[in-house]
């Protein structure tokens, strides 16, 4: 049982833009008191992130730290080094119930998509981008996506979480286009207001109990 | 001055006063097209020279964002 699932895999050029930027994320929420599993490049596959994401499982209680390719209804992972979806539409149910989602990935927030009908079926937060993004290889833009996730790992809510993101890329803006572009693409849907992902998880919250072992 | 010449005046600048952003490589997440800033302003400079217009849609997208972004 871990509280985060890092899912970045590397089967292509734009996954290992990605890829990189989730280097070093499972050290650094390790070093901060968190459970980590990091699918990375082939472990990227839908058997393993079916695995550690079924609700029913209870192998990751936090959150899901998705840096790869996204379409509206597809978050990709890879298997036999070729794409392939590992939350769908159809699976994100089962998959993101109770947990907070943050992707670095094009579109599963657009309208009607991915995120949407996540949240809509239990995840509490997909923090995500209404249409195609860009990436770039430098360590002040994987600082900046890196925000989300450290403010979640502080406890911080998701409101604040997301205005932390903002604020990054806003401060960024005289580095290139990308960072205005990306920022006025992004979008967190979210259940409810004020959530942490310490008062809203697959644990009961206050008693750090899973679900499935409360007392009826 | 043609709208094309303002925003070459304008990146350039730009990549004068920040040479190693120019050069940070960038990537299209959907189209893995891979480019730098530097190389857009190249190529605009290069169609300035010879006369043979840019065709390629997701580079005159990218000068349209760069141009939003350098306009503001």
């Amino acid at each position: 049982m871990v509280d985060f699932l890092i899912i970045r895999n590397k089967c292509d050029r734009a996954t290992e833009y990605t890829n990189w930027i989730g280097e070093g994320m499972k050290e650094y929420l390790e070093n901060q008191g968190h459970t980590v599993t990091d699918l990375s490049d082939a472990d990227a596959n839908p058997e393993k992130v079916t695995e550690w994401l079924r609700y029913d499982k209870e192998k990751t209680v936090k959150a899901v730290i998705a840096l790869d390719h996204g379409s509206v209804d597809k978050f990709w992972g890879e298997k036999n080094n070729s794409l392939i979806p590992v939350i769908d539409t159809n699976n994100c149910r089962t998959l993101t119930r109770k947990l907070h989602v943050y992707t670095l990935a094009c579109s599963t927030n657009a309208r009607g998509g991915l995120g949407k009908i996540a949240v809509k079926g239990g995840c509490f937060s997909w923090l995500g981008y209404i249409e195609p993004v860009y990436a770039m290889k430098s360590q002040s833009f994987k600082d900046c996506i890196w925000t989300y996730m450290i403010a979640m790992a502080e406890g911080k809510t998701m409101e604040e979480c997301e205005q932390i993101l903002r604020k990054a890329y806003a401060d960024r803006d005289a580095e290139s286009f990308v960072y205005k572009y990306n920022l006025e693409r992004l979008s967190l849907r979210k259940i409810e207001d004020d959530m942490t992902i310490n008062s809203h998880n697959r644990y009961v919250p206050g008693t750090g109990m899973p679900e499935k072992a409360k007392p009826q | 001055m043609p709208e094309k010449e303002k925003l070459i005046e304008k990146l350039e600048k730009w990549v004068d006063e920040h040479p190693e952003d120019a050069d940070i490589p960038h990537i299209n997440l959907t189209t893995q097209r891979e480019f730098t800033i530097r190389g857009i302003l190249d190529q605009m400079i290069q169609e300035r020279a010879t006369g043979i217009a840019i065709v390629d849609e997701e580079v005159l997208e990218i000068e349209t964002q760069i141009e939003k972004w350098l306009g503001e």
